[in-house]
């Protein structure tokens, strides 16, 4: 007689031996397939430049837009921020820029900086980090279902259009979609966490100059940790 | 003690998530003064709750935080931002959720010889929505605005007035 434990134990290692992972939510072999490409597409990536684009997907939110431009050069980054708030036109803006050494975070409206040296919080490999092994990061939230949701021919820039694969990765109180280019398995968009990200450009490997990673505070920045 | 309605609101609906999720911050008492309830009016200043306890009091929360798996857990969390703002925290941890995940760091202030415990609730979990919640961070750093708690009750179901666990 075939006891439940051993039933389970089986249908576990049918699960690896045939997609390569542990069981882990409904997964589609050919999701698993586009999955592995990005993968491979990201897993050596230590230098790349994108521009972000990130819109609410709440009319109630108080930003309407945020376009971040990113440049890393591992472990070096720099990171520029511009928002569009819903009630103002004016576009704010913050810099942040590790050195090697030392976190700079420099807000322009307010002409303030702060500063950290040591183990900084890593900015430049967190618009990528999902995407070198989403099959980790969908266990690690719980994934239910991992599968193609069909096709698109996205606009990055206005007349510019990519056909991209849809893949939706359904977890218990959110579906993620991202949108994977088919021609070069980069992820050009993805939605979750309450927006949605378009990459209107992304190089990975791109050559960057380090002067990108040097900030000096501007004449008249104050310093927002010491007393004013 | 006078707060703002800003200040009562986010106490509220910090307050009541932890008593949701099973957090024991019984034996806590709220910093005196209007950093009990600090607000995140600028790009470098964040929001949140702050209490103070002695040993017992540290031993009843620490144990209120279950190890497996499930809603009411929580992860050590060495990924956030809280090195640029603040120093010598000796634990930090995490509700183990994607979103609307409230965050503990703590730490010995051998002044006033007591435990000094700091409460937030980030709307992306770095440890789950990592790109989600450094566009949150980036977007604080650049607008001044930290986390909008009218919205994350409004997610979470909390009503801040009817639900506050202080006007019973």
């Amino acid at each position: 007689m075939v006891s439940l434990k051993s039933l389970v134990a089986f249908a576990a290692a049918v699960s690896v031996s045939a997609f390569g992972l542990p069981c882990m939510g409904q997964i589609q072999p050919t999701a698993l397939e586009v999955v592995n490409r990005v993968s491979r597409t990201y897993s050596q990536v230590s230098q790349y430049e994108a521009e972000i684009e990130s819109s609410p997907d709440s009319a109630l939110s108080s930003t309407k837009k945020m376009f971040i431009h990113v440049m890393l050069k591992a472990p070096k980054f720099r990171v520029e921020t511009e928002v569009l708030e819903s009630q103002e036109e004016a576009r704010l803006r913050s810099l942040a820029v590790y050195d090697g050494s030392t976190t700079w975070v420099y807000n322009e409206s307010q002409n303030t900086y702060v500063s950290s040296r040591g183990q900084a919080p890593d900015l430049g490999e967190v618009w990528i980090s999902e995407f070198r092994d989403l099959s980790a990061h969908y266990e690690s939230k719980g994934g239910l279902t991992l599968r193609l949701a069909g096709e698109e021919h996205l606009e990055l820039e206005k007349g510019s259009f990519k056909d991209c694969v849809l893949l939706d990765l359904q977890y218990p109180h959110e579906t993620e979609r991202l949108w994977i280019g088919k021609d070069s398995g980069l992820v050009l968009r993805a939605r979750h966490g309450g927006a949605t990200y378009t990459f209107r450009k992304i190089e990975l490997g791109k050559p960057i100059d380090d002067a990108a990673f040097r900030f000096a505070p501007p004449p008249g920045a104050r310093n927002a940790a010491s007393p004013q | 003690m006078q707060w703002t309605n800003e200040q009562f609101t986010d106490a509220s609906v910090i307050t009541t998530e932890a008593g949701r999720v099973g957090l024991n911050l019984g034996w806590f008492t709220l910093w005196a003064g209007p950093q009990g309830m600090q607000i995140g009016d600028g790009p470098f200043k964040n929001t949140e709750m702050t209490l103070t306890g002695n040993s017992s009091a540290l031993g009843l929360l620490l144990g209120s935080m279950c190890q497996g798996s499930g809603d009411n857990c929580f992860t050590a969390d060495n990924t956030t931002f809280d090195s640029l703002f603040h120093k010598n925290i000796e634990f930090n941890f995490r509700q183990n959720v994607a979103t609307d995940s409230i965050q503990i760091t703590g730490r010995w202030d051998a002044n006033t010889y007591s435990w000094i415990v700091q409460l937030d609730i980030d709307p992306n979990n770095p440890l789950k929505n990592p790109l989600a919640h450094t566009a949150d961070v980036v977007q604080h750093w650049t607008t001044g605005h930290d986390t909008d708690y009218s919205q994350v009750a409004k997610r979470l179901g909390i009503d801040p007035l009817r639900d506050n666990p202080w006007c019973h």
